[in-house]
């Protein structure tokens, strides 16, 4: 390391630096959940302080903005890219239901979160409407794919059961949340699907 | 409408805590029960802190207040006597969302979210109300298999939580994407599949007369 580097020490807006709070935070907030765990912890777990991690990260709404999309990214990861389509990408959608069965605390920020980013008044609200939009458009094409190669059943709705199908993920979250024991988000979403097609799912 | 117009001629104004309970409603709907503040429910009804202090001991008996209201506010949406069987499905379907509705839909999404910590003080609330949600849509799948309105191989608990959850979501979507959200039509669609059955032209019946929420200071 530099001796420039090293005055610029916590302030150094390196992507490097950005990664190590981004994974400190998931660990944090995957131990503590949403409202115990702390911009301090995360300072702390990194070594820098407070005012280094705001430098970073402007408040405690724009890290955990971060900690979702990092959490995007390991459902990215999961499902494989490119992304596979029509009914292969229906099943990697189930697929990551049944891995965030274990990991109920980001299963909870998930949940707090994305709440609290549907207010108007939201200063992130841009964030949660563009995810959720292209959420909805990535699935919709997952359906017109299998409608095309003859995978659906002749009177589904592409756009509907695209927006069915997130909000059942959702909805079901909070179940499982509260009921870990009775709730098996993959079954119920299979149980949805497998209806709509023509193929085993 | 007549009836209604009557009564409102003769409604007393709305007391003090009703006045509590509606801001109270317009805070935890945008701020959520632990970003709200009793502060704010004061000064939107013009009284100090101890003032609300004197009606609600607490955030906690305030937010209760609310929700109570709100909960028979929607069992009141539903009709009296309470429907049963596939009627139930197809008023819960059919139940009108619409922006006046934000708050409540607001306040719904957020408290659910929030509660679902199993240390949070309403923990105890957001599990009850789902788990009666659930098992009173349930009971109602059951009541119309064995009215022969559904096949027998449905599986009520899960198409119950079905219901539930996918209500949960949309509301979400609903919030985020108003003019592109279609709730009746994808709960419809979603459940006629689900159930293999048709559950649209008797709902036209069960919707003759609807009534919209009302806010605790329009009684």
């Amino acid at each position: 390391m530099t001796t420039a580097a090293k005055t610029r020490g916590e302030y150094a807006k390196t992507p490097e630096r950005r990664q190590q709070i981004v994974d400190a935070a998931v660990e944090v907030f995957s131990a503590a959940g949403y409202r115990k765990g702390s911009l301090r912890d995360v300072a702390d777990k990194v070594g820098i302080s407070q005012a280094g991690l705001l430098h970073h990260f402007p408040s405690k709404e724009h890290l955990l903005e971060a900690v979702l999309s990092w959490r995007d990214d390991t459902a990215r990861r999961l499902i494989g890219e490119p992304f596979p389509e029509g009914v292969d990408l229906l099943r990697a959608l189930v697929k990551v239901a049944e891995y965030n069965a274990s990991t109920p605390e980001l299963v909870e920020l998930h949940v707090i979160v994305t709440a609290e980013g549907t207010s108007e008044d939201h200063p992130r609200r841009d964030y949660f409407v563009a995810r959720s939009a292209w959420l909805i458009g990535l699935v919709r094409q997952a359906f017109e794919r299998a409608a095309a190669e003859g995978q659906l059943r002749a009177e589904v709705d592409c756009a509907s059961a695209a927006r069915t199908l997130l909000a059942l993920m959702d909805g079901l979250q909070i179940q499982w949340l509260l009921n870990r024991d009775q709730v098996d988000m993959a079954a119920d979403l299979r149980r949805y699907l497998q209806p709509l097609l023509t193929v085993e799912l | 409408m007549t009836t209604r117009r009557r009564r409102d001629e003769y409604t007393p104004p709305p007391t003090r805590r009703q006045q509590i309970v509606s801001a109270g409603l317009a805070v935890f709907s945008s701020s959520g029960f632990h970003g709200g503040s009793l502060r704010d429910v004061a000064e939107r009804v013009g009284m100090s802190q101890a003032g609300l202090l004197h009606h609600f001991p607490s955030k906690k008996h305030l937010l209760q207040a609310v929700l109570t209201w709100r909960d028979d506010e929607a069992r009141r949406q539903l009709g009296e006597p309470f429907p049963d069987g596939l009627d139930l499905i197809r008023r819960l379907v059919a139940r009108p969302v619409t922006p006046p509705a934000r708050e409540l839909v607001q306040l719904h999404v957020k408290v659910s979210a929030e509660g679902v910590s199993v240390d949070h003080p309403i923990h105890g609330y957001v599990f009850e109300r789902h788990a009666s949600a659930i098992r009173t849509v349930s009971q109602a799948f059951e009541r119309a298999v064995a009215d022969g309105e559904l096949r027998n191989d449905v599986d009520c608990a899960a198409a119950a939580r079905t219901l539930i959850a996918l209500m949960d979501g949309l509301q979400v979507q609903w919030l985020l994407h108003p003019d592109e959200a279609d709730i009746e039509g994808d709960l419809r669609r979603c459940l006629e599949s689900l159930l293999a059955a048709d559950l649209q032209a008797p709902a036209r019946r069960a919707l003759a007369a609807p009534r919209h929420g009302r806010k605790p200071t329009e009684r």
